[in-house]
């Protein structure tokens, strides 16, 4: 292995300044009476863009998918997609979060702050080519999310939570870790395509120790994207969160697992295709059954929304186990529409939030139609994102989806997936039944202060249904971006 | 006295690991905070004993230090700090403990039975891979040090900003307002 170049770091800059932009509002945050709630928003949004040109530049100096810092850090264009991507739905969590923290009354400078260190792991994460730097940066995630999660420390509900999600977090952490290290005693490396090439050579030897350490590996990371039946958390943890972090939760959180599982899966254990196709395909169904199927008699939009992002991980699993080209780019548009129907739709609920917990059940929904059209008719547009319906990019995600899955010979698996999805029509559409069918008492409309907020689910919305019109450019965006990889699979 | 030249480090491993177990297993059955407490302290020795005769003399000494010491003695401040008696009489397993054990157990079967069908290479079990950089024989420390500030790099500094942010929570969650 040849030592470090300092030049190296440099490529590093965007990470680092993401942190320093953090460790600054911490900074900021502690001195005197505190940075206020938009000044520090403000100050993230300018690290976040920041950031993203960075992203932007660091891409054009570096060789392409060459591993660089003694193999732990990659810069492809994979990573650059989701970059990107953590960055936009980072920045728009900062919209949502705004108002809420400034009603909670908690301070601001430290919410921002573990937000964008939240974000800089991700971005180490989906950049990390070698197990051991991909979990120390997915722990990085994972620790700043159990405090975010905990924020609102004297809500009872928050605390809960946030205890839930440390306690299993750090079990499946734990398990991950046993099984990254019975993969070590197996291979002798831990850097991803050097482990594709020695499984290669144990599979043929019919090694047990690999595949034990593989699942458990599987596990950790299925934890992370709260696939059934590693998803007992996610209903607890997603209430019970400050409503930005759920968004932030269901949507960076999810994507970034989502990103590395891939990258695992794909380069590191790709040997392996055979063995884990089963795997995913098991959990697959498993997840879109069970979260469409509880999600059914859920009251509360918030629970409801937690049980739809456990089918949705099932989902956008079929492209993980598709294990093609198509399945990749198809899993990566998906997760790109994902994120903004999902944040407008935890947008919408923010908006409609009081206290007592109010806009969180169902019932608050009644006659919304009339009390705030606008914001009826975005929610009108996430929720038939959610379920799959054209003119929204739910629509042209879940087609290339399903079509990657029967590519590649999983047609049950993509028959399961359409079926949960018409079940999924029912509980997506009570809403909308309140929103336009059903009158309220109340009918005073809603106050539509926090401008930032409203532009935030007018964008979202705005952007589901382009990528529902024009979803070529975003295909062909992520088909790019994979091109240069040298995926072992394909 | 020669079967115990030849098998010495064999005897000393299951005597570490018979240790570490039975701790371990002390730490979650006991009543008394304490008393787990030091079962505790117990267990992490006894695995600084396994590092040991594996040759890793620098994690032994640092699971000494950090564990033993530092960990150790936070856990000491908490129990003392934090009224802890009503858990003399509390219930300390939830309903679905024999279902955990049954599932442990099947675990470690498992694990024993893969890991027991393993040949490890002799090459892997040679301790002089611990102790040399670039074929020259060092100090254990030395070779730690190398791997850190050489190949982990990248993860040693990740972990760093991980241990601020670990530092944050904890003042976040505890301060008063």
């Amino acid at each position: 292995m040849p030592p470090i170049a300092p030049q190296e770091f440099w490529l590093l800059v965007p990470e680092i300044v993401l942190a320093a932009f953090g460790m600054a509002l911490l900074v900021a945050g502690s001195i005197g009476r505190g940075i206020g709630g938009r000044m520090a928003a403000a100050a993230s949004l300018v690290g976040l863009a920041a950031a993203a040109v960075l992203v932007v530049w660091t891409q054009g100096q570096a060789t392409m998918g060459a591993p660089i810092l003694a193999g732990m850090f990659v810069l492809d264009g994979f990573a650059l997609y989701w970059k990107v991507l953590f960055l936009v739905a980072t920045a728009l969590t900062v919209f949502l979060s705004v108002r809420f923290i400034e009603d909670g009354g908690y301070r601001a400078g430290e919410y921002y702050s573990l937000l964008l260190l939240a974000t800089t792991g991700m971005m180490l994460m989906v950049s990390g080519f070698n197990l051991v730097s991909i979990w120390i940066s997915l722990e990085l995630m994972a620790l700043s999310s159990y405090i975010l999660v905990g924020y609102f420390k004297f809500e009872r509900r928050s605390n809960e939570a946030s205890l839930k999600y440390f306690i299993l977090g750090a079990l499946s952490s734990g398990i991950m870790l046993y099984g990254i290290s019975l993969l070590y005693g197996a291979t002798h490396t831990l850097a991803l395509p050097a482990l594709a090439g020695s499984l290669s050579v144990a599979v043929l030897q019919g090694d047990l120790l690999s595949t034990v350490g593989w699942i458990l590996l599987a596990v950790g990371l299925f934890f992370k994207v709260s696939a059934a039946p590693f998803h007992v958390w996610t209903p607890d943890v997603y209430v019970g969160a400050p409503t930005p972090v759920t968004g932030y939760l269901a949507v960076a959180s999810k994507a970034a697992a989502f990103a590395i599982l891939v990258r695992i899966f794909y380069q590191g254990l790709a040997p392996l295709v055979i063995d884990w196709q089963i795997v995913v395909a098991a959990v697959a169904t498993l997840s879109m059954i069970w979260g469409n199927i509880a999600a059914l008699t859920q009251r509360n939009v918030k629970r409801m929304l937690a049980y739809s992002s456990i089918a949705h991980a099932g989902y956008i699993l079929m492209g993980v186990l598709a294990a093609s080209e198509t399945g990749l780019w198809a899993l990566m548009f998906y997760l790109l529409a994902y994120t903004f129907f999902t944040l407008g739709a935890f947008g919408t609920v923010i908006l409609l939030e009081r206290r007592e917990y109010a806009g969180e059940t169902l019932d608050d929904y009644a006659g919304l139609a009339r009390r705030a059209p606008f914001l009826a008719a975005c929610m009108l547009i996430f929720l038939l994102a959610l379920t799959g319906i054209p003119p929204t990019g739910g629509f042209f995600g879940k087609v290339y989806l399903f079509a990657a899955a029967i590519e590649a010979g999983w047609t049950w698996v993509a028959v399961i997936g359409v079926l949960t999805s018409a079940i999924s029509l029912y509980y997506y559409m009570a809403v909308v039944v309140q929103m336009y069918f059903k009158d309220s008492e109340e009918i005073t409309p809603i106050p539509m202060r926090a401008p930032g907020l409203i532009a935030a689910i007018g964008f979202c919305a705005v952007v589901t249904v382009i990528l529902g019109l024009l979803p070529g450019i975003f295909v062909n965006l992520a088909k790019s971006s994979i091109l240069p990889l040298a995926w072992n699979l394909l | 006295m020669d079967f115990l030249l030849v098998n010495g480090t064999a005897l000393l491993f299951y005597l570490f690991a018979a240790l570490a177990v039975l701790s371990a297993i002390l730490v979650v059955s006991s009543r008394n905070p304490l008393h787990s407490a030091f079962a505790l302290l117990v267990s992490f020795l006894a695995v600084a004993g396994l590092f040991f005769l594996r040759h890793a003399e620098f994690l032994a000494v640092v699971q000494i230090f950090v564990y033993g010491g530092g960990i150790m003695v936070l856990f000491l401040f908490v129990i003392m700090l934090v009224n802890l008696h009503r858990l003399q009489d509390a219930k300390i397993y939830g309903m679905q403990w024999p279902a955990a054990l049954l599932l442990a157990v099947l675990f470690i079967g498992l694990v024993s039975w893969v890991v027991a069908g393993v040949q490890f290479s002799p090459a892997n079990l040679s301790p002089a891979a611990l102790v040399s950089i670039d074929g020259e024989v060092v100090g254990n420390v030395e070779a730690v040090a190398w791997q850190l500030y050489q190949q982990y790099l990248l993860p040693f500094e990740i972990a760093s900003l991980f241990l601020l942010v670990a530092m944050i929570g904890a003042v976040v969650l505890a301060r008063t307002e």
